[in-house]
């Protein structure tokens, strides 16, 4: 029964070992990034910073590398910090090629790990909470040169684990603010919308173009 | 009054031996920029003034796009905010990219994004009344991580074989969030310019013409 499971699942790299190298694949790209993230259960929204690297497999597949820190500030009373390290799938469905000018879009899915501090601000209490995510979502890269390109991405993470809240009362005119760990593991989601700029620094599989290139030849 | 004579032949010659190279824009791939400068900066949501001191190392990937690592260190800060709270740290490294506009010469036009990283800290500062010595009472805040994100607008003017005049304006937007009673706003408009040094460091055999 494993044997079958594997082979199922490695039958659709077998064909894709087929597939001609291309000029768009084995790309090496480094990227940095700036990440919003928004509808929290908290209902805050969160900024942060991050960088990528991509390797781009074929010519519709790239896959991306990614680790992002997010701070959010919870009603002036409380701050959250979230790190995110994980990757992503990417794949072209339109126009795949890189032209300068032109705007490539993708769908994207993946999977990443996370960890979470929720901090009151007046007296340092705090609570955290290691898990792990699942995301999916649509982006495009707008390219700027050949090389260069600015990517837009909406993406919906979901965390699979205790979640922590943090409530924002109001009792008497006092604001207050609670922090609290689910007991049960759960799922509980939120929207990254991220904005990066990539350089392509080198193609991984040279010597493969240039044999290629050299048999065209 | 030879040195000074000395210094200007040796500007005048470099723009003899530029200006027969107008036609081809001075950029290109591999040229490597370094400068270090006083950035002037306004917290405007705050209303406070800052002080830092910037340093930024480039390198051309082509005559368009350029890479670009930078480090800033608050020397200081002037105010405080509606709750009497004051910036203590704000030093930030960041990594990004520019756009350079084509050009027929030594004028390098750009725009640049670089989202970065930053530690600040803050204090709550104590009501006048409450001095000690000369000095007024401050509770100190442990400082954080703070992500950032900048754009800039700026140019180049590669005046000389090895050095270049720069002028740069930028936005950065980041926010505060410590133990301190409220968040501090960190949009800062920053403003600096001065001399960097530049190098070609892998010469091309032929230039390559703008477009």
């Amino acid at each position: 029964m494993n044997k079958l499971i594997l082979m199922v699942l490695l039958l659709p790299m077998i064909s894709k070992a087929q597939e001609h190298l291309d000029s768009e694949s084995g790309y090496f790209q480094l990227g940095m990034r700036n990440v919003v993230s928004t509808f929290n259960e908290d209902g805050a929204t969160g900024f942060g910073y991050g960088g990528q690297f991509r390797i781009r497999v074929l010519s519709r597949v790239n896959t991306d590398w990614y680790a992002d820190y997010i701070t959010t500030d919870i009603g002036g009373l409380a701050r959250r910090e979230d790190l995110h390290i994980g990757w992503s799938v990417l794949a072209y469905p339109f126009n795949c090629t890189t032209t300068k000018g032109k705007i490539t879009p993708y769908i994207l899915a993946g999977h990443c790990f996370d960890y979470s501090k929720a901090t009151k601000n007046d007296d340092g209490f705090s609570l955290d909470k290691l898990s792990s995510a699942v995301q999916g979502g649509i982006g495009m890269h707008y390219n700027i040169t050949d090389r260069t390109d600015i990517s837009l991405t909406a993406q919906y993470m979901m965390h699979l684990g205790k979640d922590i809240h943090a409530e924002v009362e109001e009792i008497d005119g006092l604001k207050e603010v609670h922090i609290e760990k689910n007991q049960v593991r759960g799922i509980e989601g939120h929207m990254l919308i991220n904005v990066s700029l990539n350089v392509r620094l080198f193609d991984m599989w040279d010597q493969h173009h240039k044999r290629k290139k050299t048999a065209e030849a | 009054m030879k040195s000074i004579n000395l210094i200007i032949s040796f500007v005048c010659f470099s723009s003899v031996v530029f200006a027969q190279q107008e036609n081809t824009q001075y950029i290109h791939k591999h040229l490597m920029r370094a400068d270090a400068s006083i950035v002037a900066g306004y917290l405007f949501k705050e209303g406070m003034n800052n002080v830092h001191i910037n340093g930024s190392a480039e390198y051309y990937l082509d005559n368009k796009v350029s890479i670009r690592g930078s480090a800033s260190y608050l020397l200081g800060c002037s105010g405080l905010t509606k709750d009497s709270i004051g910036l203590k740290d704000f030093h930030s490294i960041y990594l990004g990219g520019a756009y350079h506009f084509p050009t027929k010469g030594h004028f390098d036009p750009y725009v640049i994004l670089q989202p970065g990283l930053s530690y600040t800290s803050s204090y709550k500062s104590g009501p006048p009344a409450l001095m000690d010595g000369q000095e007024q009472i401050r509770k100190y805040y442990p400082g954080v991580l703070t992500p950032l994100a900048t754009a800039g607008v700026g140019f180049n003017y590669y005046f000389q074989r090895f050095a270049h005049l720069f002028l740069e304006t930028r936005y950065v937007y980041a926010q505060h969030l410590s133990q301190a009673p409220s968040p501090i706003s960190l949009q800062e408009l920053r403003v600096t310019f001065g001399l960097g040094f530049n190098l070609f460091i892998i010469k091309d055999k032929k230039r390559i013409p703008t477009a």
